[in-house]
C-alpha cells in the first residue's frame, strides 16, 4: 500500500431499509489527511453513509476499502475508525478520564501507557484539571471535548465526526470550528465530517461532497463548490444564487454558453455539455451583479429591474429586486456606502454582470 | 398477617425512591400565597394515600412493636412492658442446636435457624429471578421492535388467575403423581416418581421464583429500554465486542432497575408464610409460617409480634449494607 493510495475507497454503496432506499451507488475516494465534508439537507444519506464507514451500518450492496482493506464483514469494534456522535455518547456512569480511556482498553498498551495517552487528550482537547468529572457535570462543549478526545485517543486511521457542532450555540460553535481545523491539522488524521450547515462545511474543509436524496452531486473543494457549482441543486445549497431559466440559443467554441428566457438574453460559461434547445438555467452570485441606472451594451448580461428593499448589514449593503418582465425576486450584494446604495423605490434600474460572472447549469 | 404487610410497605418505599428523583423545590419564599395554596393542593392530592398508609400501615407497625414488649402467659396477656419476648429471642443455651453446621447455642432456636433459612431461600429465589427476567427484559428491550405494548400485556398473563391457583398449580406440576413424574415415568426414566420435587425448600424456591418473575422483568425492562442506543455504537465502536460492551455498558447502566427489582423480589419473599405452607411441607417452613403459627395458633402474639419486628428490622439493615456495599447512591448520582 502506498501512501498516496486513498484512505476510504467506495464503489457502488448502496443502502436500502426495507423498500426504501437511502443511497443509490456512491462512488469515491476520500484521500489521506483530508478534511473531507459530507453535506447535504437533512434525510440526503449523509449520516447514514458515515454509519456505514464506521461499520455501523452495512451496505446493501457495493464495496469499501479502508487503508486498502476490504471492511465487507468487518464490525465496528474492529475498524480503523473512530466516531464522534451527534449525540456526544458520553457513558453517564465513567467520569471524563474513565470516557476517554474507555477504548484504550481494547487496545494492548500498558497501564501506564494508557494513562499517558489520556492525559495527552485531555490536554489536546484543553479539559486539563476535569479528568475525574462526571458526565452530567459537564457543559455541552465539554461534553464534545470528551467525546473528541475519546475517539482521538485510539489513533485511528480515520475519525468519524457526525454533525458534532449541531448542539452548541453559535459562538462556540464558531470557536469550535477553528479549533476541529487546527486540531485536524496537529493530529494529521484523515475527518469525514457530516454536516448540514454549508457555512461549515465551507470553513473547514478541504473538500467537499454535497449530496441529496442519496446521490452525490458534487465533490470539489469549497472554492469548486462555489465559484463552479455542478447543477442548479449545488448552487441553490451553497450560498445564494440568483437563477433564470430558459434555453440554450448558441455554443460558442470557447464554452461560453447563451440562453434565452423571460427576463432576456443571458451569456455564462458552461460546465457541461449543452445543445442548442435544452432547458438550462442562468446563474450568478448576488455579489458578482452591479446596480446600474443605464441598459447594458448590446450582448452583455443584463436585467431590468425594479428595487424592492435594501438593508445596511454594515460591511456591505443587500437589495431585493424584482424582474420587469416576470416579477421575479433578485438579490444584489452590493458595498455598504451610499453611493452603491440606489434611490429606493427607484424604477428602471438595470442589473449587470460580466460573462465570466454567470454560469449556464442544467435545469 | 401483620409481618408480612411491614415487609411489603417497607419495598415500595425502597422502589419508590430508586425510581423518582428529588422534586425541586418550588421558587419563591415560603410565605408566598401562591406556593403555600401549591403545598396545600400538593397535601390534598397526597392526603388519601397518606389517611391508608397511616390506618394500614403505621399504625399497625406501631401496635406490633407495642404488643412485642406485653407477654403472654396461657391465655393470661400481661399488658406490663417487659423485654421478655426478645430475652427469649436471644436467650444463650448450654446445649447448642445445629442446623447445617451451623452452631445455634439457643435456649429457644428456632425462630433464628428459620430466619436464617428464610433469608437463604429468599436469596437463592431471588437470584434465580433475576436470572429468569434478566434475559426476558433484555429480550424485550433489545429485540422485540414491534408490538411491545402486546409483550408486556404477555408477561402480566400470570397475575390474571389468583396466587393460590398459580401455587397450587405447581403442585399439580411437581407433586407425587404430578406432571413432571407422570412424564418422567411414561418416558420410562424413572420407575419410582420422585419425591423430592414437593414439600420441600426447592419446592418453596421454584413456586416464589415463578411467581416474582412478572414484577422483576418491569423495573429491568424499563432501565434498559431507557438505555441510549448511541452508547452501545460508541462502545462498539471504540473497539468492545457484544460481550465486553454487555459488561460494560448495559449491565452497569441497567444496575438500578436490576437492584429495584432484587429487593422487589427478595424483602417481601423473606416473610411469605402462604407459598411455605402449601408447597413447603414441613422441611419448608419459614419465618413467616412461625409468625403465622405464634399468632395463631400457639396463642403466643406478642412473641409473633416480637419475631415480626426482630424480622423487619433485620431486613432493613440487611438492605441497607447491600446497597451500601454496591455504592447505591453513587451510582444514582452518575445517572443524568
Amino acid at each position: 500500500m502506498t501512501q498516496t493510495a486513498p484512505i476510504i475507497a467506495m464503489s457502488g454503496l448502496v443502502k436500502r431499509f426495507g423498500t426504501l432506499t437511502v443511497l443509490h451507488g456512491i462512488d469515491f475516494n476520500i484521500e489521506r489527511g483530508e478534511f473531507f465534508s459530507l453535506l447535504g439537507p437533512s434525510g440526503c444519506g449523509k449520516t447514514t453513509l458515515l454509519r456505514i464507514l464506521a461499520g455501523i451500518e452495512q451496505p446493501s450492496e457495493g464495496a469499501l476499502l479502508i487503508d486498502g482493506q476490504s471492511m465487507s464483514g468487518v464490525p465496528a469494534n474492529k475498524r480503523p475508525t473512530n466516531m464522534v456522535f451527534q449525540s456526544y455518547a458520553i457513558f453517564p456512569h465513567l467520569n471524563v478520564e474513565e470516557n476517554i480511556g474507555y477504548g484504550l482498553k481494547n487496545i494492548a498498551i500498558s497501564r501506564a501507557e494508557a494513562a499517558e495517552r489520556v492525559a495527552e487528550a485531555i490536554s489536546l482537547v484543553k479539559l486539563e484539571g476535569l479528568g475525574k468529572r462526571n458526565a452530567h457535570q459537564l457543559s455541552g462543549g465539554q461534553r464534545q471535548r470528551v467525546a473528541l478526545a475519546r475517539a482521538l485517543v485510539c489513533r485511528p486511521k480515520v475519525l468519524l465526526l457526525d454533525e458534532p457542532l449541531s448542539a452548541l450555540d453559535k459562538k462556540l460553535r464558531e470557536e469550535m470550528q477553528l479549533e476541529l481545523r487546527a486540531l485536524q491539522r496537529t493530529v494529521g488524521i484523515t475527518f469525514v465530517f457530516v454536516t448540514h450547515d454549508q457555512e461549515e462545511a465551507l470553513t473547514l474543509s478541504d473538500r467537499i461532497a454535497v449530496m441529496d436524496r442519496g446521490h452525490v452531486l458534487q465533490i470539489d473543494t469549497p472554492r469548486g463548490l462555489y465559484e463552479r457549482p455542478a447543477n442548479r441543486t449545488v448552487a441553490e445549497f451553497i450560498g445564494s444564487m440568483n437563477l433564470f431559466s430558459g434555453r440554450v440559443t448558441r455554443i460558442d467554441p470557447d464554452g461560453t454558453v447563451e440562453i434565452e428566457g423571460a427576463e432576456g438574453t443571458f451569456r455564462g460559461t458552461a460546465r457541461s455539455g449543452f445543445k442548442a434547445g435544452d432547458a438550462a438555467v442562468a446563474a450568478v452570485r448576488p455579489e458578482r451583479i452591479r446596480i446600474n441606472a443605464a441598459a447594458p451594451e448590446a450582448g452583455a448580461n443584463g436585467v431590468s429591474a425594479r428595487l424592492q428593499a435594501s438593508s445596511y448589514l454594515g460591511d456591505r449593503s443587500l437589495h431585493v429586486l424584482t424582474s420587469t418582465a416576470s416579477g421575479q425576486q433578485i438579490t444584489v450584494q452590493s458595498g455598504p456606502s451610499a453611493e452603491d446604495m440606489p434611490a429606493a423605490g427607484a424604477g428602471g434600474l438595470w442589473l449587470h454582470w460580466p460573462t465570466d460572472a454567470g454560469l449556464i447549469l442544467p435545469d | 398477617m401483620v409481618g408480612y404487610q411491614g415487609a411489603e410497605g417497607l419495598t415500595s418505599a425502597v422502589t419508590t425512591a430508586s425510581i423518582e428523583r428529588p422534586a425541586e423545590r418550588p421558587a419563591g419564599p415560603r410565605s408566598d400565597p401562591a406556593v403555600i395554596r401549591k403545598r396545600l393542593a400538593g397535601f390534598g392530592l397526597l392526603a388519601p394515600a397518606l389517611v391508608l398508609m397511616f390506618m394500614m400501615l403505621a399504625l399497625p407497625v406501631v401496635a406490633l412493636v407495642l404488643m412485642s414488649f406485653w407477654t403472654q402467659s396461657g391465655f393470661e396477656l400481661d399488658r406490663s412492658i417487659s423485654l421478655e419476648n426478645y430475652r427469649q429471642l436471644v436467650a444463650p443455651s448450654d446445649e447448642t442446636t445445629w442446623w447445617y453446621g451451623i452452631p445455634f447455642p439457643l435456649a429457644y432456636p428456632v425462630p433464628a435457624i428459620l430466619m436464617l433459612k428464610s433469608l437463604a431461600m429468599s436469596l437463592v429465589a431471588t437470584i434465580a429471578v433475576i436470572a429468569v427476567s434478566y434475559p426476558m427484559a433484555y429480550f424485550m428491550a433489545f429485540r422485540v421492535t414491534r408490538h411491545k405494548a402486546l409483550w408486556i400485556i404477555l408477561i402480566t398473563i400470570p397475575f390474571w388467575t389468583s396466587y393460590l391457583l398459580r401455587v397450587f398449580s405447581w403442585k399439580i406440576v411437581l407433586g407425587f403423581n404430578g406432571a413432571i413424574n407422570s412424564g418422567l415415568k411414561a418416558m420410562g426414566l424413572i420407575e419410582e416418581p420422585l419425591e423430592f420435587l414437593l414439600y420441600n425448600p426447592t419446592a418453596v424456591v421454584i413456586t416464589l421464583a415463578h411467581a416474582w418473575v412478572a414484577f422483576a422483568i418491569l423495573p429491568i425492562y424499563v432501565s434498559l429500554e431507557k438505555i441510549d442506543r448511541n452508547l452501545l455504537e460508541a462502545a462498539s465502536d471504540l473497539g468492545d465486542s457484544r460481550l465486553k460492551r454487555f459488561f460494560r455498558i448495559t449491565l452497569p447502566l441497567s444496575a438500578p432497575g436490576t437492584i429495584a427489582a432484587s429487593l422487589l423480589v427478595f424483602i417481601p419473599t423473606v416473610g411469605d408464610y402462604v407459598t411455605p405452607a402449601l408447597v413447603g411441607g414441613p422441611g419448608g417452613t419459614m419465618i413467616g409460617s412461625l409468625v403465622q403459627d405464634l399468632f395463631l395458633k400457639q396463642n403466643n402474639a406478642p412473641l409473633g409480634a416480637a419475631v415480626s419486628i426482630v424480622m423487619m428490622l433485620i431486613i432493613a439493615v440487611l438492605v441497607l449494607l447491600f446497597l451500601w456495599a454496591i455504592g447505591y447512591g453513587k451510582l444514582r448520582a452518575r445517572r443524568s
